[in-house]
Protein backbone atom coordinates (compact mmCIF):
# COMPACT_ATOMS: atom_id res chain seq x y z
CA UNK A 1 0.00 0.00 0.00
CA UNK A 2 2.63 2.46 1.07
CA UNK A 3 4.96 1.62 -1.95
CA UNK A 4 1.99 2.17 -4.42
CA UNK A 5 1.63 5.31 -2.96
CA UNK A 6 4.96 6.33 -2.87
CA UNK A 7 5.00 5.59 -6.24
CA UNK A 8 1.60 7.32 -7.29
CA UNK A 9 3.46 10.03 -5.67
CA UNK A 10 6.68 10.10 -7.85
CA UNK A 11 4.45 9.71 -10.81
CA UNK A 12 2.86 12.67 -10.17
CA UNK A 13 5.80 14.86 -9.21
CA UNK A 14 7.19 13.61 -12.37
CA UNK A 15 4.65 14.95 -14.50
CA UNK A 16 4.60 18.14 -12.04
CA UNK A 17 7.83 19.11 -13.20
CA UNK A 18 7.85 18.38 -16.64
CA UNK A 19 4.72 20.46 -17.04
CA UNK A 20 5.72 23.34 -14.53
CA UNK A 21 8.02 25.41 -17.26
CA UNK A 22 5.25 25.68 -19.41
CA UNK A 23 2.17 26.20 -17.56
CA UNK A 24 4.11 28.96 -15.46
CA UNK A 25 4.56 30.81 -17.94
CA UNK A 26 0.75 30.57 -19.33
CA UNK A 27 0.18 31.44 -15.42
CA UNK A 28 2.26 34.67 -16.19
CA UNK A 29 0.56 35.37 -19.31
CA UNK A 30 -3.07 35.33 -17.07
CA UNK A 31 -2.05 36.93 -14.17
CA UNK A 32 0.63 39.13 -15.65
CA UNK A 33 2.83 38.62 -12.21
CA UNK A 34 5.51 36.18 -11.16
CA UNK A 35 3.95 35.51 -7.70
CA UNK A 36 0.53 35.19 -8.94
CA UNK A 37 2.15 32.87 -11.80
CA UNK A 38 3.51 30.62 -9.30
CA UNK A 39 0.64 30.80 -6.87
CA UNK A 40 -1.47 29.78 -9.74
CA UNK A 41 0.68 26.73 -11.01
CA UNK A 42 0.61 25.77 -7.61
CA UNK A 43 -2.65 25.60 -6.43
CA UNK A 44 -3.53 24.24 -9.93
CA UNK A 45 -1.38 21.05 -8.88
CA UNK A 46 -2.50 20.75 -5.18
CA UNK A 47 -5.54 20.11 -6.91
CA UNK A 48 -4.28 18.08 -9.61
CA UNK A 49 -3.14 16.05 -6.68
CA UNK A 50 -5.79 15.26 -4.79
CA UNK A 51 -7.46 13.86 -7.82
CA UNK A 52 -4.15 12.38 -9.06
CA UNK A 53 -5.64 8.86 -9.38
CA UNK A 54 -8.04 9.61 -11.71
CA UNK A 55 -6.00 12.53 -13.77
CA UNK A 56 -3.30 10.10 -14.11
CA UNK A 57 -6.00 7.30 -16.37
CA UNK A 58 -7.22 9.98 -18.33
CA UNK A 59 -6.56 9.72 -21.64
CA UNK A 60 -5.44 13.79 -22.46
CA UNK A 61 -3.96 14.74 -18.14
CA UNK A 62 -3.18 17.95 -19.82
CA UNK A 63 -6.64 18.77 -20.74
CA UNK A 64 -7.94 18.29 -16.90
CA UNK A 65 -5.15 20.41 -16.00
CA UNK A 66 -5.67 23.10 -18.03
CA UNK A 67 -9.09 22.68 -16.78
CA UNK A 68 -8.15 23.31 -13.89
CA UNK A 69 -5.60 25.94 -13.83
CA UNK A 70 -8.54 28.03 -16.18
CA UNK A 71 -11.08 27.58 -13.31
CA UNK A 72 -8.52 28.85 -10.73
CA UNK A 73 -8.16 31.87 -12.21
CA UNK A 74 -11.40 32.60 -13.10
CA UNK A 75 -12.73 32.21 -9.42
CA UNK A 76 -9.67 34.26 -8.23
CA UNK A 77 -11.27 37.02 -10.85
CA UNK A 78 -15.55 36.64 -9.64
CA UNK A 79 -14.16 37.27 -6.49
CA UNK A 80 -11.47 40.06 -6.42
CA UNK A 81 -13.77 43.24 -6.92
CA UNK A 82 -11.37 45.41 -8.71
CA UNK A 83 -13.30 48.59 -8.12
CA UNK A 84 -12.59 48.11 -4.33
CA UNK A 85 -8.64 48.09 -5.20
CA UNK A 86 -7.14 51.54 -5.76
CA UNK A 87 -4.85 51.42 -8.75
CA UNK A 88 -1.60 51.82 -6.92
CA UNK A 89 1.59 51.94 -8.75
CA UNK A 90 3.38 49.10 -6.44
CA UNK A 91 0.59 47.55 -5.87
CA UNK A 92 0.99 43.70 -6.14
CA UNK A 93 -1.98 43.72 -8.62
CA UNK A 94 0.28 45.80 -11.12
CA UNK A 95 1.49 43.31 -14.18
CA UNK A 96 5.63 42.86 -12.84
CA UNK A 97 7.48 44.59 -15.26
CA UNK A 98 10.56 42.95 -16.55
CA UNK A 99 14.28 43.99 -15.81
CA UNK A 100 15.46 46.60 -17.98
CA UNK A 101 19.30 46.87 -19.26
CA UNK A 102 20.54 46.77 -22.47
CA UNK A 103 16.98 44.84 -23.42
CA UNK A 104 15.03 48.16 -22.64
CA UNK A 105 13.16 48.09 -26.01
CA UNK A 106 11.76 44.31 -25.67
CA UNK A 107 11.05 45.14 -21.55
CA UNK A 108 8.99 47.73 -23.39
CA UNK A 109 7.30 45.71 -25.51
CA UNK A 110 6.83 42.99 -22.98
CA UNK A 111 5.46 45.41 -21.04
CA UNK A 112 2.96 47.02 -23.14
CA UNK A 113 1.77 43.83 -23.79
CA UNK A 114 0.92 42.84 -20.00
CA UNK A 115 -0.11 45.84 -19.29
CA UNK A 116 -2.63 45.07 -22.30
CA UNK A 117 -3.68 41.88 -21.43
CA UNK A 118 -4.02 42.77 -17.53
CA UNK A 119 -7.03 45.07 -19.31
CA UNK A 120 -8.39 42.59 -21.02
CA UNK A 121 -11.56 41.28 -19.48
CA UNK A 122 -10.35 37.68 -18.17
CA UNK A 123 -13.01 35.12 -20.37
CA UNK A 124 -10.99 37.23 -23.34
CA UNK A 125 -7.42 36.99 -21.88
CA UNK A 126 -8.02 33.36 -21.25
CA UNK A 127 -9.49 32.64 -24.90
CA UNK A 128 -6.01 34.39 -26.01
CA UNK A 129 -3.79 33.06 -24.43
CA UNK A 130 -4.61 29.91 -24.91
CA UNK A 131 -5.26 29.77 -28.49
CA UNK A 132 -2.04 32.09 -29.32
CA UNK A 133 0.29 30.82 -26.52
CA UNK A 134 -1.00 27.30 -25.42
CA UNK A 135 -1.60 27.13 -29.59
CA UNK A 136 -5.27 25.24 -28.59
CA UNK A 137 -8.03 24.38 -30.99
CA UNK A 138 -10.99 26.44 -30.54
CA UNK A 139 -12.45 23.25 -29.62
CA UNK A 140 -9.79 22.64 -26.95
CA UNK A 141 -9.92 26.09 -25.54
CA UNK A 142 -13.85 25.65 -25.00
CA UNK A 143 -13.27 22.76 -23.33
CA UNK A 144 -10.46 24.49 -21.05
CA UNK A 145 -12.47 27.69 -20.54
CA UNK A 146 -15.76 25.16 -19.79
CA UNK A 147 -17.74 27.33 -22.63
CA UNK A 148 -19.01 26.87 -26.26
CA UNK A 149 -16.52 26.96 -29.33
CA UNK A 150 -18.43 30.41 -30.43
CA UNK A 151 -17.58 32.29 -27.25
CA UNK A 152 -13.96 31.14 -27.79
CA UNK A 153 -14.29 33.02 -31.24
CA UNK A 154 -16.13 35.91 -29.82
CA UNK A 155 -13.47 36.28 -26.92
CA UNK A 156 -10.56 35.55 -29.25
CA UNK A 157 -11.56 37.88 -31.37
CA UNK A 158 -12.28 40.56 -29.61
CA UNK A 159 -9.21 40.44 -27.11
CA UNK A 160 -6.44 40.37 -30.29
CA UNK A 161 -8.91 43.42 -31.62
CA UNK A 162 -8.20 45.32 -28.19
CA UNK A 163 -4.27 44.10 -28.30
CA UNK A 164 -4.06 45.19 -31.72
CA UNK A 165 -5.58 48.62 -31.20
CA UNK A 166 -2.86 49.60 -28.72
CA UNK A 167 -0.36 51.79 -30.23
CA UNK A 168 2.86 49.83 -29.65
CA UNK A 169 1.47 46.63 -30.23
CA UNK A 170 -0.17 48.13 -33.37
CA UNK A 171 3.29 49.06 -34.88
CA UNK A 172 4.77 45.58 -33.98
CA UNK A 173 2.46 43.59 -35.17
CA UNK A 174 2.15 45.13 -38.16
CA UNK A 175 5.95 44.49 -38.62
CA UNK A 176 5.54 40.94 -38.32
CA UNK A 177 6.90 40.80 -34.83
CA UNK A 178 9.62 42.05 -32.85
CA UNK A 179 12.37 39.88 -34.38
CA UNK B 1 1.13 6.58 -17.45
CA UNK B 2 4.61 7.63 -18.71
CA UNK B 3 5.75 10.91 -16.50
CA UNK B 4 7.62 12.05 -19.49
CA UNK B 5 4.99 11.27 -22.17
CA UNK B 6 4.15 14.08 -24.67
CA UNK B 7 6.20 16.32 -21.87
CA UNK B 8 6.74 19.70 -23.40
CA UNK B 9 5.51 18.47 -26.50
CA UNK B 10 7.51 20.85 -29.46
CA UNK B 11 8.99 22.66 -27.00
CA UNK B 12 12.50 23.65 -25.85
CA UNK B 13 13.42 22.35 -22.75
CA UNK B 14 12.79 25.31 -20.55
CA UNK B 15 8.99 25.02 -21.53
CA UNK B 16 8.75 27.78 -24.20
CA UNK B 17 7.90 27.20 -27.62
CA UNK B 18 11.04 26.42 -29.95
CA UNK B 19 11.15 28.75 -32.49
CA UNK B 20 13.15 27.28 -34.85
CA UNK B 21 11.06 24.08 -35.11
CA UNK B 22 9.00 24.14 -38.39
CA UNK B 23 5.60 24.48 -37.62
CA UNK B 24 5.37 26.56 -34.71
CA UNK B 25 3.18 29.37 -35.67
CA UNK B 26 1.26 26.78 -37.79
CA UNK B 27 0.67 24.27 -34.63
CA UNK B 28 -0.47 20.70 -34.84
CA UNK B 29 -3.95 22.23 -34.07
CA UNK B 30 -4.04 24.83 -36.51
CA UNK B 31 -3.20 27.73 -36.44
CA UNK B 32 -5.80 30.54 -34.49
CA UNK B 33 -7.04 32.29 -37.74
CA UNK B 34 -9.72 34.99 -38.85
CA UNK B 35 -10.08 33.57 -42.55
CA UNK B 36 -7.44 35.63 -44.36
CA UNK B 37 -3.82 35.60 -44.58
CA UNK B 38 -3.58 38.74 -42.81
CA UNK B 39 -5.27 37.57 -40.04
CA UNK B 40 -2.79 34.19 -39.79
CA UNK B 41 0.53 36.68 -39.96
CA UNK B 42 -1.39 38.93 -36.70
CA UNK B 43 -2.24 35.57 -34.89
CA UNK B 44 1.73 34.69 -35.58
CA UNK B 45 2.86 37.84 -34.72
CA UNK B 46 0.82 37.79 -31.56
CA UNK B 47 1.71 34.28 -30.59
CA UNK B 48 5.49 35.60 -30.59
CA UNK B 49 5.11 38.40 -28.93
CA UNK B 50 3.35 36.14 -26.04
CA UNK B 51 6.16 34.17 -26.66
CA UNK B 52 8.52 36.99 -25.87
CA UNK B 53 6.60 38.51 -22.91
CA UNK B 54 7.18 34.93 -21.08
CA UNK B 55 11.03 35.85 -21.16
CA UNK B 56 10.19 37.80 -18.31
CA UNK B 57 9.26 34.62 -16.05
CA UNK B 58 11.89 33.43 -13.82
CA UNK B 59 11.79 29.61 -14.27
CA UNK B 60 13.08 28.03 -10.67
CA UNK B 61 12.97 24.53 -9.68
CA UNK B 62 9.36 23.33 -9.32
CA UNK B 63 8.29 23.56 -6.05
CA UNK B 64 7.68 19.70 -5.75
CA UNK B 65 7.77 19.31 -1.88
CA UNK B 66 5.17 22.46 -1.63
CA UNK B 67 2.74 21.19 -4.11
CA UNK B 68 2.22 17.82 -2.53
CA UNK B 69 2.08 19.12 0.91
CA UNK B 70 -0.65 21.10 -0.19
CA UNK B 71 -2.08 18.34 -1.52
CA UNK B 72 -2.28 16.68 1.02
CA UNK B 73 -3.41 19.20 3.02
CA UNK B 74 -6.82 19.95 0.81
CA UNK B 75 -7.07 15.88 0.53
CA UNK B 76 -7.07 16.16 4.65
CA UNK B 77 -9.54 19.46 4.31
CA UNK B 78 -11.63 17.64 2.42
CA UNK B 79 -12.06 14.14 4.91
CA UNK B 80 -12.39 16.64 7.95
CA UNK B 81 -15.56 18.57 6.17
CA UNK B 82 -16.77 15.05 5.12
CA UNK B 83 -16.48 14.56 8.80
CA UNK B 84 -17.79 17.65 10.65
CA UNK B 85 -20.61 17.59 8.05
CA UNK B 86 -21.30 14.11 9.16
CA UNK B 87 -21.58 15.21 12.86
CA UNK B 88 -23.22 18.48 12.25
CA UNK B 89 -26.17 16.25 10.36
CA UNK B 90 -26.32 14.04 13.78
CA UNK B 91 -26.59 16.64 15.43
CA UNK B 92 -28.80 18.28 13.95
CA UNK B 93 -30.79 14.81 13.73
CA UNK B 94 -30.61 15.13 17.59
CA UNK B 95 -31.66 18.59 17.72
CA UNK B 96 -34.79 17.76 15.49
CA UNK B 97 -35.49 14.74 17.54
CA UNK B 98 -34.89 17.22 20.91
CA UNK B 99 -37.67 19.85 19.49
CA UNK B 100 -40.54 17.07 18.76
CA UNK B 101 -40.30 15.68 22.39
CA UNK B 102 -42.02 17.68 25.15
CA UNK B 103 -41.75 17.87 29.08
CA UNK B 104 -43.29 16.54 31.52
CA UNK B 105 -46.47 18.95 31.79
CA UNK B 106 -47.17 18.77 27.29
CA UNK B 107 -44.93 22.26 27.19
CA UNK B 108 -42.48 21.82 24.12
CA UNK B 109 -38.75 21.72 25.46
CA UNK B 110 -36.91 25.08 24.10
CA UNK B 111 -34.17 24.09 21.81
CA UNK B 112 -32.53 28.24 22.04
CA UNK B 113 -29.32 26.65 23.07
CA UNK B 114 -29.25 25.32 19.30
CA UNK B 115 -30.78 28.06 17.77
CA UNK B 116 -28.30 28.88 14.76
CA UNK B 117 -26.46 32.22 14.78
CA UNK B 118 -28.42 34.77 12.52
CA UNK B 119 -26.46 36.32 9.52
CA UNK B 120 -26.67 39.80 12.01
CA UNK B 121 -25.04 38.28 14.19
CA UNK B 122 -22.25 36.07 11.61
CA UNK B 123 -21.48 39.84 10.82
CA UNK B 124 -22.34 38.73 7.03
CA UNK B 125 -23.31 42.12 6.50
CA UNK B 126 -21.48 44.13 8.75
CA UNK B 127 -17.88 44.12 9.17
CA UNK B 128 -16.22 43.73 12.52
CA UNK B 129 -13.46 46.28 12.38
CA UNK B 130 -9.89 46.21 13.86
CA UNK B 131 -7.64 49.46 13.66
CA UNK B 132 -4.33 48.60 12.40
CA UNK B 133 -1.89 51.31 12.92
CA UNK B 134 -2.78 55.11 12.68
CA UNK B 135 -0.08 58.06 11.81
CA UNK B 136 0.35 61.60 10.54
CA UNK B 137 2.58 62.39 7.19
CA UNK B 138 2.82 64.59 4.63
CA UNK B 139 -0.11 66.89 6.67
CA UNK B 140 -2.48 64.48 6.49
CA UNK B 141 -4.00 61.51 9.02
CA UNK B 142 -4.05 58.27 7.97
CA UNK B 143 -5.29 55.06 9.30
CA UNK B 144 -4.95 51.42 8.41
CA UNK B 145 -8.19 48.98 9.07
CA UNK B 146 -9.17 45.64 8.51
CA UNK B 147 -12.70 44.50 8.15
CA UNK B 148 -13.82 41.31 8.23
CA UNK B 149 -16.82 40.17 7.09
CA UNK B 150 -18.47 36.58 8.05
CA UNK B 151 -18.93 34.27 6.05
CA UNK B 152 -22.25 33.75 4.04
CA UNK B 153 -24.20 30.53 4.05
CA UNK B 154 -26.12 30.70 0.83
CA UNK B 155 -26.58 32.68 -2.09
CA UNK B 156 -29.05 34.67 -0.73
CA UNK B 157 -26.91 35.91 2.21
CA UNK B 158 -24.07 36.38 -0.56
CA UNK B 159 -25.94 38.66 -2.89
CA UNK B 160 -27.01 40.99 0.32
CA UNK B 161 -23.44 40.75 1.71
CA UNK B 162 -22.22 42.06 -2.06
CA UNK B 163 -24.87 44.96 -1.84
CA UNK B 164 -23.72 45.95 2.08
CA UNK B 165 -20.15 46.19 0.98
CA UNK B 166 -20.98 48.38 -2.40
CA UNK B 167 -22.89 50.51 -0.05
CA UNK B 168 -20.11 50.62 2.60
CA UNK B 169 -17.63 51.03 0.35
CA UNK B 170 -19.10 53.46 -1.65
CA UNK B 171 -18.17 51.33 -4.74
CA UNK B 172 -18.72 52.62 -8.20
CA UNK B 173 -18.47 50.48 -11.73
CA UNK B 174 -14.97 52.17 -12.83
CA UNK B 175 -15.28 51.72 -16.67
CA UNK B 176 -12.10 51.10 -18.66
CA UNK B 177 -10.67 49.46 -21.70
CA UNK B 178 -12.92 51.38 -23.74
CA UNK B 179 -16.35 50.71 -22.78
CA UNK B 180 -16.12 47.52 -20.73
CA UNK B 181 -17.25 47.97 -17.16
CA UNK B 182 -15.71 46.06 -14.58
CA UNK B 183 -16.08 44.06 -12.49
CA UNK B 184 -19.65 42.34 -13.17
CA UNK B 185 -21.37 41.47 -10.00
CA UNK B 186 -19.52 38.05 -8.78
CA UNK B 187 -21.29 35.02 -8.91
CA UNK B 188 -22.59 34.28 -5.83
CA UNK B 189 -22.31 30.78 -4.96
CA UNK B 190 -18.70 31.79 -5.25
CA UNK B 191 -18.54 33.81 -2.08
CA UNK B 192 -20.82 31.27 0.32
CA UNK B 193 -19.06 29.72 2.95
CA UNK B 194 -16.14 32.14 2.71
CA UNK B 195 -15.61 35.46 5.27
CA UNK B 196 -13.74 38.32 3.63
CA UNK B 197 -11.16 40.54 4.66
CA UNK B 198 -10.82 44.18 3.43
CA UNK B 199 -7.91 45.97 4.59
CA UNK B 200 -8.76 49.95 4.54
CA UNK B 201 -6.89 52.51 3.73
CA UNK B 202 -7.71 56.20 5.17
CA UNK B 203 -5.90 59.03 4.00
CA UNK B 204 -7.74 62.43 4.96
CA UNK B 205 -11.22 61.79 4.23
CA UNK B 206 -9.96 59.17 1.20
CA UNK B 207 -10.90 55.40 1.81
CA UNK B 208 -9.46 52.80 -0.44
CA UNK B 209 -9.39 49.22 0.06
CA UNK B 210 -6.02 47.78 -0.75
CA UNK B 211 -6.15 44.18 0.10
CA UNK B 212 -8.66 41.77 -0.84
CA UNK B 213 -8.87 37.90 1.18
CA UNK B 214 -10.84 35.25 1.60
CA UNK B 215 -11.08 32.65 4.22
CA UNK B 216 -12.50 30.00 5.20
CA UNK B 217 -15.90 30.26 7.87
CA UNK B 218 -13.32 29.05 10.87
CA UNK B 219 -11.32 32.19 10.57
CA UNK B 220 -8.55 30.53 8.64
CA UNK B 221 -7.16 32.21 5.76
CA UNK B 222 -7.25 30.70 2.22
CA UNK B 223 -4.16 31.03 1.02
CA UNK B 224 -0.56 30.42 2.54
CA UNK B 225 0.08 31.70 5.89
CA UNK B 226 2.06 34.91 5.74
CA UNK B 227 1.39 37.37 2.96
CA UNK B 228 3.13 40.76 2.18
CA UNK B 229 1.36 43.64 0.15
CA UNK B 230 2.62 47.17 -0.22
CA UNK B 231 1.10 50.10 -1.52
CA UNK B 232 1.95 53.94 -1.62
CA UNK B 233 0.98 55.81 1.38
CA UNK B 234 -0.53 58.56 -0.91
CA UNK B 235 -2.03 57.93 -4.49
CA UNK B 236 -0.55 58.84 -7.36
CA UNK B 237 0.25 62.01 -8.04
CA UNK B 238 -0.82 63.32 -4.67
CA UNK B 239 2.63 65.31 -4.06
CA UNK B 240 3.01 66.86 -7.15
CA UNK B 241 3.31 70.76 -6.74
CA UNK B 242 4.22 69.78 -3.06
CA UNK B 243 6.60 72.84 -2.38
CA UNK B 244 9.40 70.52 -1.20
CA UNK B 245 9.16 67.69 -3.40
CA UNK B 246 8.74 64.87 -1.40
CA UNK B 247 8.30 61.49 -2.65
CA UNK B 248 6.31 59.22 -1.38
CA UNK B 249 6.54 56.64 1.17
CA UNK B 250 5.73 52.85 0.92
CA UNK B 251 3.51 51.34 3.37
CA UNK B 252 3.84 47.62 3.78
CA UNK B 253 0.94 45.66 5.23
CA UNK B 254 1.59 42.01 6.29
CA UNK B 255 -1.17 39.10 7.26
CA UNK B 256 1.03 36.15 9.66
CA UNK B 257 -0.52 33.58 11.33
CA UNK B 258 -1.47 34.40 14.84
CA UNK B 259 1.02 32.52 16.57
CA UNK B 260 4.01 34.74 14.82
CA UNK B 261 5.38 36.60 18.16
CA UNK B 262 7.56 38.70 16.13
CA UNK B 263 8.10 39.85 12.34
CA UNK B 264 11.25 41.45 10.60
CA UNK B 265 10.75 43.60 7.48
CA UNK B 266 13.88 43.72 5.36
CA UNK B 267 13.98 47.31 3.51
CA UNK B 268 15.97 47.84 -0.11
CA UNK B 269 19.05 48.21 1.33
CA UNK B 270 19.74 45.67 4.11
CA UNK B 271 18.40 47.38 6.90
CA UNK B 272 15.33 45.99 9.07
CA UNK B 273 12.61 46.93 11.30
CA UNK B 274 11.56 44.39 13.76
CA UNK B 275 7.26 44.19 14.77
CA UNK B 276 6.84 42.65 18.13
CA UNK B 277 3.31 41.86 19.31
CA UNK B 278 4.46 42.70 22.70
CA UNK B 279 4.67 46.23 21.46
CA UNK B 280 0.68 45.89 20.38
CA UNK B 281 2.27 46.28 16.54
CA UNK B 282 1.00 42.55 15.42
CA UNK B 283 -2.68 42.98 16.13
CA UNK B 284 -4.92 39.99 15.37
CA UNK B 285 -8.19 41.15 13.62
CA UNK B 286 -11.41 41.01 15.04
CA UNK B 287 -13.38 37.79 13.62
CA UNK B 288 -10.69 35.80 11.86
CA UNK B 289 -7.83 34.00 13.02
CA UNK B 290 -5.12 36.33 11.38
CA UNK B 291 -2.59 38.87 13.04
CA UNK B 292 -1.45 42.07 10.95
CA UNK B 293 1.11 44.71 11.03
CA UNK B 294 1.62 47.73 8.98
CA UNK B 295 4.91 49.42 8.65
CA UNK B 296 5.74 52.65 6.71
CA UNK B 297 8.74 52.43 4.74
CA UNK B 298 11.65 54.22 6.33
CA UNK B 299 12.13 57.98 3.28
CA UNK B 300 13.83 56.95 0.03
CA UNK B 301 13.54 53.03 1.01
CA UNK B 302 11.23 50.09 -0.66
CA UNK B 303 10.12 46.84 0.85
CA UNK B 304 12.44 43.60 0.21
CA UNK B 305 10.92 40.92 2.60
CA UNK B 306 9.32 40.11 5.45
CA UNK B 307 10.26 36.88 8.32
CA UNK B 308 8.40 35.71 10.91
CA UNK B 309 11.44 35.70 13.58
CA UNK B 310 9.38 34.01 16.80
Amino acid sequence: MGDRKQARDAEFQSFFIGRWPRLLRTAFLLTGEQHAAEDLVQTTFEQVYVAWRRVASAEDPDTYVRRVMINAHARRHRRRLKELLAPRSDSPLVPELPDGGDRMAQADDRGTLLTALSHLPPRQREAVVLRYWEDLSEAQTAEAMGCSVGAVKSNAAKGIAKLRALPGLAETVTQGGRK
Amino acid sequence: MSSDQENNRGMAGDGKPDRGMVGYGTPHHGTPDHGTTHGDAVSRDITLLLADATDAVRIGAAPCQAVVRGGRRRKTRRWTVAAVAAVVIAGATGTLALTAMTDGDGGRVSPAATRPATAEERHVYKPQKTTLETGHDYGKDWKVAVDVWGAPRNEAESSRQYEALKRLYKVVPVVINRGSATPTAPDPSEWVGKGRVYVRLTVGDRSSSVVEEEFSEGGVPLGKGSKTYTTPLLDNGALQGEPDEKSDRQLVIGRVPPAAQQVRVTWSDGSTTEIGRDEGRLVDAVGSRMSWFVVLAPEGLSYDSTKVTK
